[in-house]
């Protein structure tokens, strides 16, 4: 059996946490030097998948069906497109990274801790390539392990009651996915006689609309826990709160990003009338993440605790992106899961140098940070002008996309949205000058500035959050088959379609001309 | 007469004779006699598998053979093995009739499979409740065992008398007591005018069948015996006997009963969702892994109660299946608990194991993970395996009660890995090194995997024999 | 005949009961001899006279002698069985009478329709035996099996040493 590519990336990690179980626990400078050496590796063989990649391609690339479980239908059937590609992207980077940013956060079980890490990477990944039912629910239940020993082993004071209240979210809102999951299997059968998990060919099944509604909100349910939207969101700051700085990043970064995929990948094109009927509903919702969130981290006093709280408000954002069925919308919603992941994952990575520093997230032990560590200041004053929205920086691209998409589905939204954007651009601007400016407090005069290591941490997504922030050109064209695609499976109106044809050609372009008023060639 | 289906028992009564006469000959050699009991097993296995796709009726209707009865007399086999190696390291001074218990319960469970007429179930039913008994109180000097043994003595005989009563009742409404001529004659006559006597008769059945599969609300016994019983005896018996109640159940219920499901539908589906709220929430609040575990079984006796209720084809494979995942599953940690200590089994003892035996802590996190459900384990695929057979069904409120239930089995599961990673110990003692119980939780982690990531070979194997 | 029956069935059920509310343990024993005596009377009802008369000397002559020379050798003691009858009991009692009721309700109700039968072999020494050897073979050598067992468990648990 030839291994392909893609499934050359999903186990690699695995295959590369093999020999971390030979190696001697005491020595943990070669266990992570050995662990960044494979995630390196691991981004290095993503990027070869992003190589051989074709750019406005509709459907799925690098696909590939191995036997798995023939006698009920499910198969190890795995394939990417441009929103899973740069989904996937992602998760490598964002996994070297953190490893390469814990080399002195973690103290104890650094073995068990790379091969947690390297669990996980597997995980995410298999989450954003499995096209078969079944395989995805395996990555997605797969995934709670490695986090629940990340958050649980390696968090700070209640890490245990975090850890509990993550894993038992998340398992409650799968029992309801399979649920649904196996109530779509059989029903795929009844009509078809066919007993499959795949994706694709259930793609083709047109669910009656009652059914459909139910199976929505079973699908639903699961990923708004994992987004999360807001009425089930109490796991997140926990979660965040006390996870350690790679688990918050992935956390952050991939993690929540796996909802928002499950309902683009899975919840919307199988079930695209009730999706319709429902989006009211969930783009309420998200406008009250918005607000909710940005209330939030108005009054935290932890610095962890905002950026969990604003994590709230910016999914918010990206659920009223994908409810809004449009184009811009959609568009924006996928490109802000980026910039989410590295902004907030940025400001996750910039808390944990604090924290490494001070023993401590409160504000108000900080202060005068401009003085005593000015680079590191600079760079975290781009990444939080990058996670309110700044134009130029990544941020904008996406708030701005959804915002117009909004703005075309529904004004009132885009009303509530603006409001949210305020109240962000004040409790991030509040935040970094109790930080950053005032006057120095004692504790803080012999910080050291930003080492090496940790500037090798914050230089690759800074690079990101400029590239992206002036030239999203190819990232958007990246993902414009899916959202297009999306789009086109939800609405099978005349409208849609008009709204297709105008949307889908040179949509990277027309965005890049409205965003810098000349076109980008 | 056909005597020669039975020749795996047959053997195995003769096994037990010659393990006897060893212990009176030559006493208190274990691990000789364990080897004899060993080969003995190994050889019914082979004629058993060897005659594994035959089938047929033997002892004038009394025994009905057929491969899926195989497929369960190959977890009973399993059981019994595994039982055996853990013994070789667990005991240290016991008499050898212990395996002289082993082979009946053995043979006890093979007749249970097998046996179509409800007499013979009853007799087979009593070789094995009497046998179990023997293995739980084999240690009968220790603390606890006494009570264990005493309650599961009484309330075996209680739930006999039941499961007698309803037999008895049965044979008045039948006029006979085998299972396919009952069938037939529902088949034939039809439930007209006999529906009060036929629900009275299998309300009776159930509370004695429910008794032995610990089943809510008779699972009292079960803490209590978990509890005092020796680790590897509590391993067996939630795995083979209990595998042998789910049997019986298919027989009486499915088989006999298949002309009219509905008169006894509704009682499993209650019987169900009860056992697996209650096991769990139960088990949410002991600190005693055993006793913990306890909780866990009648947990997952609800699980596997769910897919009897879906009457079909799938239900069937999905319990072999079930039951087959669960033996390695309960083994591997029974393995674990024994090596920690019988006595030292609070949820305490098990704080700072990852420091003093990354192994083992690494080994029960797994078989933990296992029970919760997590895929690539195959507790995950047994589970999803039952619940899809009462989606098949249309019992969509009993599969989201079953994952809703893994959500909370996950707290109590857990909290074990919780203590072993994430609390430190009070002193820490090195685990000595046993060879034969470290090979049971190896073969366990290995089939554990095997079946959660390749399960079709097995699935394969368990629906040719339906 | 029929009157006998049921005087017999009043009987037994007031010997069960003796047995349990017994004080001395040695009229226990005599109420439990009475019981299996008039447990024969049913074979003899049914017409197998065999199996009546082997119930009496098993059960009535054997088991009880057994009981009542333990009962002796341990030592006469008036024990008095405390029956408190507590809330707990009470329900108890209450559930098992529905229970009961629910039982002979549901039996009575679809007793009309039980087609009777004769018996399924003749119940003479010679049909016995016949019975023994050739349907019931498996159930009767299972049996003693089972019996077995039950030697050697009493055997383990009665010895000294562990």
């Amino acid at each position: 059996m030839k291994l392909d590519l893609l499934s050359l990336v999903i186990i690699f990690p695995i295959i590369g946490a093999i020999p971390v179980f030979f190696m001697s626990p005491k020595n943990k400078k070669v266990l992570f030097d050995y662990t960044l050496l494979m995630t390196l590796v691991e981004f290095l063989l993503s990027l070869f998948l992003l190589k051989g990649f074709k750019f406005g391609l509709y459907g799925f690339q690098y696909e590939h069906v191995y036997k798995w479980i023939p006698s009920i239908g499910a198969s190890f059937h795995v394939g990417i497109d441009g929103m899973s590609l740069i989904l996937i992207l992602l998760t490598t980077f964002l996994t070297a990274l953190g490893i390469l940013s814990s080399y002195n956060y973690i103290t104890h079980k650094a073995k068990e801790y790379v091969i947690v890490m390297l669990l996980m990477e597997t995980g995410m990944i298999g989450v954003f390539a499995s096209l078969d039912l079944l395989l995805f629910y395996l990555f997605w239940e797969l995934m709670l392990i490695p986090m629940y020993f990340l958050i649980g082993i390696w968090g700070h004071e209640r890490r245990v009651y975090a850890a509990f209240k993550f894993v038992i979210y998340t398992m409650a809102g799968s029992a309801l996915l399979i649920t649904g999951i196996l109530v779509l299997y059989f029903y795929n059968h009844s009509v078809t006689g066919v007993y499959t998990f795949d994706l694709l060919k259930l793609y083709r099944l047109n669910v009656p609309y009652d059914l459909a509604k139910k199976l929505f909100l079973a699908f639903a349910i699961a990923f708004a826990i994992k987004v999360p939207i807001f009425p089930f969101h109490t796991w997140l700051p926990d979660a965040h709160v006390e996870a350690p700085t790679a688990g918050s990043v992935l956390l952050a970064g991939v993690l929540l990003k796996m909802g928002i995929y499950g309902f683009l990948r899975f919840a919307f094109p199988l079930f695209p009338k009730a999706a319709i009927h429902y989006a009211p509903l969930f783009m309420a919702l998200g406008i009250v993440g918005i607000i909710y969130g940005a209330f939030m981290s108005w009054v935290q006093k932890d610095l962890k605790k905002l950026v969990a709280y604003s994590s709230v408000a910016h999914l918010g954002f990206i659920v009223l992106g994908i409810f809004t069925f449009n184009m811009y919308g959609t568009q924006g919603a996928v490109i802000q899961m980026v910039n989410h992941g590295l902004s907030t994952g940025a400001l996750f990575f910039i808390v944990g140098m604090l924290y490494e520093r001070r023993h401590t997230r409160l504000i108000e032990e900080f202060g005068g940070l401009a003085k005593v560590m000015p680079v590191f200041s600079v760079i975290f004053g781009i990444v939080m002008l990058s996670s309110i929205g700044l134009p130029g920086l990544n941020g904008f691209i996406g708030e701005f996309l959804v915002m117009l998409g909004a703005f075309k589905a529904s004004k009132f939204a885009a009303y509530f949205a603006v409001v949210g954007i305020i109240f962000a651009a004040v409790y991030m601007l509040t935040m970094f000058q109790r930080v950053v400016f005032l006057k120095v407090k004692e504790k803080n005069l012999g910080l050291p500035d930003i080492s090496l290591r940790e500037f090798f941490v914050l230089a690759p997504i800074l690079l990101f959050i400029f590239w992206i922030g002036i030239y999203p050109k190819p990232y958007l064209k990246m993902t414009e088959p899916t959202s297009s695609a999306v789009i086109m499976q939800i609405k099978s109106t005349q409208n849609a379609e008009k709204e297709i044809k105008m949307l889908t050609g040179p949509v990277g372009e027309e965005i890049s001309l409205k965003i810098t008023g000349r076109k980008a060639r | 007469m056909n005597a020669h289906i039975l020749l795996p028992e047959i053997i195995l009564s003769i096994t037990a004779a010659l393990v006897l006469i060893i212990e009176f000959l030559t006493p208190r050699r274990l691990q000789f006699i364990g080897t004899v009991t060993i080969l003995g097993i190994l050889l019914a296995l082979f004629y058993d598998l060897s005659m594994f796709r035959n089938a047929g009726i033997g002892f004038y209707g009394m025994v009905k053979v057929g491969p899926f009865d195989r497929m369960f007399d190959l977890i009973f086999f399993i059981g019994a093995i595994l039982l055996i190696l853990l013994s070789f390291d667990y005991f240290v001074e016991i008499s050898g009739e212990f395996y002289f218990f082993l082979i009946t319960s053995l043979i006890g469970m093979m007749l249970l499979a097998k046996s179509s007429d409800l007499f013979m179930l009853f007799l087979s039913l009593e070789t094995l409740s009497f046998s179990l008994l023997g293995l739980i109180g084999i240690l009968k000097r220790k603390e606890f065992v006494a009570e264990a043994t005493l309650k599961y003595f009484v309330l075996a005989a209680f739930s006999s008398a039941f499961f007698l009563f309803g037999i008895i009742l049965t044979y008045v409404i039948f006029q006979t007591t085998n299972i396919s001529e009952i069938s037939n004659k529902l088949f034939a006559a039809g439930l007209t005018g006999i529906k009060p006597g036929i629900i009275v008769t299998l309300v009776l059945l159930t509370v004695g069948l429910a008794f032995k599969i610990a089943a809510i609300p008779f699972h009292m016994w079960t803490p209590d015996v978990y509890e005092g019983a020796p680790a590897p005896v509590v391993a067996f018996l939630s795995a083979g006997p209990k595998a042998a109640g789910f049997a019986i159940i298919l027989k009486t219920l499915l088989s006999g009963y298949q002309a009219h499901p509905e008169i006894w539908k509704g009682i499993v589906t209650y019987l169900a969702v009860f056992t697996m709220f209650w096991g769990n929430l139960a088990a949410l609040k002991t600190r005693n892994l055993k006793r913990m575990l306890a909780y866990s079984t009648i947990a997952h006796a609800g699980y596997v109660l769910v897919a009897i209720v879906s009457v079909n084809q799938e239900a069937y494979a999905a319990i072999v299946f079930y039951m087959l995942s669960y033996t390695f599953m309960v083994f591997g940690a029974f393995a674990i608990i024994s090596m920690i200590g019988d006595s030292h089994s609070n949820l305490e003892d098990y704080a700072g194991l990852s420091r003093t035996s990354p192994l083992l802590a690494f080994m029960m996190a797994i078989f933990m993970i296992s029970m919760t459900g997590i895929p690539t384990t195959s507790g995950f695929i047994s589970k999803f395996y039952v619940f899809m057979s009462a989606a098949k069904t249309n019992h969509i409120w009993l599969v989201i009660f079953g994952f809703i239930n893994g959500a909370i089995s996950a707290y109590y599961y857990l909290r074990v890995v919780v203590y072993m990673y994430m609390m430190d110990a009070r002193e820490e003692h090195a685990v000595p090194y046993f060879p034969f119980l470290r090979s049971v939780m190896w073969i366990a982690v290995i089939f554990i995997f095997y079946l959660g990531l390749f399960p079709q070979k097995v699935f394969e194997i368990i629906v040719s024999t339906l | 005949m029929k009157v006998i029956f049921y005087v017999n069935a009043f009987f037994s059920l007031v010997f069960a009961l003796g047995v349990l509310f017994g004080k001395n343990p040695l009229r226990s024993a005599l109420s439990l001899l009475l019981f299996f005596i008039s447990i024969s009377l049913y074979f003899f009802f049914a017409g197998s006279d065999y199996l009546g008369f082997v119930q009496i000397i098993v059960y009535a002559g054997g088991i009880i002698v057994l009981i009542a020379f333990v009962i002796i050798i341990l030592g006469l003691r008036r024990e008095s069985p405390d029956f408190d009858i507590s809330l707990r009991s009470f329900v108890g009692i209450i559930l098992l009478a529905l229970f009961a009721l629910g039982v002979l309700y549901g039996m009575g109700k679809s007793i009309l329709h039980f087609v009777p039968q004769s018996p399924y072999f003749d119940t003479s020494v010679a049909g016995i035996g016949d019975a023994i050897f050739s349907r019931y073979l498996l159930p009767f050598e299972v049996a003693s099996i089972l019996l077995l067992v039950g030697v050697v468990l009493a055997f383990i648990f009665a010895k000294k040493e562990v």
